[in-house]
């Protein structure tokens, strides 16, 4: 059997007249600076990113940034309004607010990010199983998220809490098993429409394994709008983190989840409602932040859908 | 040009093949039971119109129908022993891509859009290594995948191998799917209708492509076509395909020449030639009868110009008539009630021995 052999020209027809190095042929730097780029084009685009990495950069340096440590008890400062000791006044024990909202950010990150990042995968794989496979691991993937999709996140992360028990480690696995059914089941969706693609024939025409197929070929494929999902439901872990603790079931005394910022204030709001104020400003600026970085994302990874909005549809 | 036995030497036998498709909680007969025999080193062209079922006879050899389809009997022997209706899956999947590779229709979404070309290249080497893939052996996939892109004709591969799909024309990705279809020697090509998605100068590109391949590399090809004057280019034998059954088949030349079925001879009249400049096109009549349903007698006998009462009750064997090989009618069947009046060709018939 031939093997390889040089190219040679044929029937005259001028194969050889191609030029594919004109094609455009953009780096890598240039189409990291494109995204970056289109990121930035809206006024919502820019906020979300800078409050986005306004809030990694307190996760990340909090204890460098804050004034005080968010355990430090100051009997005769206490419930003060904002000054310039405590820029953000202080709680019924005299800790400063400001410390203890940078610290919470800290956990709110470290419980949402990961959380969510864990829903995100194993929602990936119960979606590619279910879609790719199709059958009865489908019809169990359908029955699982319809399940679980049928309470409201923090009523099943509350109850599941409760059974489990109460520590960090605790909370992010009770907040990832309350999204990851949105996850399957965006997925699924996702992979039930990539599989009809044509290159999906091809591939299984030239040999490939059904697992080379779903994690190698349809996976990168739909990662984009589940990286916007992402996005969009950090907040919403927060908030469910943030409820948690509120209730006493989430993030334990003194560590200063933002919940339990705004849990202790409620104590004492009449005679300084500071506490409650920037526990739930944070929240909210935390909130509209992803969100807007969430939609700009979208933009940029699926132009297709730009202007259409989770929120307002 | 055969390097591995004569024309005898049988590389495909497809045998009573049967394709059921489940739709709208009926069965559809696609096939309802092909013969077909594919030698080494040969091309044959699989024709017919739309709904003919020669894409579904195509996929089925890589057992590649969709999931409401199902092989509902019959055998596809490769090489003589293995026969691909009944292999696991794990055996299947080597017989895809190593023994026997595919192309398709559509060059514009054959490619996956997320990678480079160089990626996928690799990648398929990649599936059917029996190691562990190390870091030499990428080296290795790399050479091949860039020795593959030129040999199908792209100038600068290593420039192609850094493109995604959709910086290519679609000449550019129809050879560059062709590249990744050898890349694992296969013996027997599949090409399912690889140019209808491209314009004729590209057309006449990858068929001298796919003919340069054929004598470079002894390649045997299975090209699906509804295009008549693509066969003459580039087959050495043609098959006709009407509602799922092999209408006639034989040597291009011969068939093209001395047409024997109907179908055969009003499929050559509807090309259109120079001599029948400023005339409408001849089309044949009707359509397609519907698989809802069963089908009596002759499947082309409601749009046949030689029907007979015995087309509409009796189904006609294969038989051997003229210089085609098979050919399934009443007319060329002598112990067939056909009463012959004014058929065009020669009638010398004998049935077509059981394989």
């Amino acid at each position: 059997m031939a093997l390889l052999g040089a190219a040679r020209p044929d029937d005259g027809i001028g194969l050889f007249d191609l030029d594919v190095s004109s094609l455009p042929q953009p780096t890598r730097r240039a189409r990291a600076r494109s995204a970056v780029g289109s990121l930035l084009t809206t006024p919502g685009g820019t906020l979300g990113t800078i409050i986005v990495l306004a809030l990694i950069v307190l996760a990340v340096f909090g204890p460098l940034l804050a004034p005080y440590s968010f355990s430090a008890i100051d009997v005769n400062a206490t419930l003060q309004g904002p000054s310039l000791h405590h820029l953000l006044g202080t709680d019924q024990l005299g800790r400063d607010l400001l410390s203890r909202l940078i610290y919470g950010t800290r956990i709110e990150m470290a419980v949402s990010v990961p959380a969510v990042a864990f829903a995100l995968v194993f929602g990936l794989v119960l979606g590619l199983l279910g879609g790719y496979l199709g059958g009865i691991f489908d019809n169990a993937v359908v029955l699982l998220t319809d399940t679980f999709q049928s309470f409201p996140a923090i009523i099943l992360a509350l109850t599941l809490l409760v059974v489990i028990g109460s520590s960090l480690r605790n909370l992010v696995i009770v907040i990832a098993v309350a999204f990851l059914p949105n996850y399957a089941r965006t997925s699924r969706a996702l992979v039930l429409s990539a599989k009809q693609n044509h290159y999906v024939l091809a591939e299984r025409a030239l040999g490939a394994s059904r697992l080379r197929i779903m994690v190698r070929h349809i996976s990168p494929n739909i990662v984009a709008p589940l990286f916007i999902l992402l996005a969009m439901d950090i907040p919403s872990a927060i908030a469910v983190e943030a409820g948690l603790s509120f209730l006493g079931l989430g993030v334990r005394p003194p560590n200063p989840s933002w919940g339990t910022v705004l849990s202790d204030g409620f104590s004492s709001i009449y005679q300084a409602p500071w506490a409650v104020l920037f526990a739930s400003l944070a929240l909210a600026i935390a909130t509209i932040g992803f969100l807007m970085f969430g939609e700009a994302l979208r933009d940029v990874l699926d132009p297709r859908l730009r202007g259409v909005s989770r929120w307002r549809a | 040009m055969n390097g591995n036995g004569g024309p005898g030497d049988v590389l495909l036998g497809i045998q009573g093949l049967a394709v059921e498709y489940q739709s709208r909680g009926a069965v559809l007969q696609v096939l309802p039971g092909v013969d077909l025999t594919i030698s080494r080193g040969e091309v044959v062209g699989l024709v017919g119109e739309s709904g003919s079922g020669k894409s579904t006879l195509a996929l089925t050899v890589l057992r590649l129908l969709p999931a409401n389809g199902k092989i509902a009997g019959g055998r596809i022997i490769l090489d003589g022993t293995t026969d691909i209706a009944s292999l696991d899956r794990e055996r299947l999947r080597h017989t895809r891509g190593e023994k026997i590779a595919m192309i398709f229709q559509d060059p514009l979404t054959s490619l996956n859009p997320t990678f480079k070309i160089g990626h996928q290249m690799t990648d398929v080497q990649a599936a059917h290594c029996a190691h562990r893939v190390g870091r030499e052996d990428r080296k290795r996939f790399r050479q091949r995948a860039v020795a593959l892109l030129n040999q199908v004709g792209l100038p600068d591969p290593d420039h192609v191998m850094r493109c995604y799909p959709h910086q290519l024309s679609g000449g550019m990705r129809q050879r560059v799917m062709t590249a990744m279809a050898l890349s694992l020697e296969p013996e027997l090509l599949i090409a399912d209708e690889p140019t209808s998605a491209l314009d004729v100068t590209t057309e006449a590109q990858i068929i001298s492509l796919l003919r340069q391949l054929k004598a470079d590399r002894d390649l045997t090809i299975l090209f699906v076509t509804h295009d008549l004057s693509i066969v003459a280019q580039l087959c050495d034998r043609v098959v006709v395909m009407y509602a799922g059954q092999i209408m006639e088949q034989g040597d291009v030349a011969e068939v093209f020449e001395r047409p024997q079925h109907p179908y055969t001879m009003a499929l050559l009249d509807a090309v259109p030639t120079r001599s029948h400049r400023g005339q409408p096109l001849t089309a044949i009549p009707g359509r397609v009868p519907s698989l809802f349903g069963t089908i009596t007698g002759c499947r082309f006998a409601s749009r046949c110009s030689y029907v007979q009462d015995v087309c509409r009750e009796e189904e006609p064997r294969p038989v051997v008539s003229g210089t085609s090989e098979a050919v399934r009618c009443h007319m060329r069947d002598q112990e067939s009630d056909y009463q012959c009046a004014a058929v065009p060709g020669a009638a010398v018939t004998k049935a077509v021995p059981e394989t």
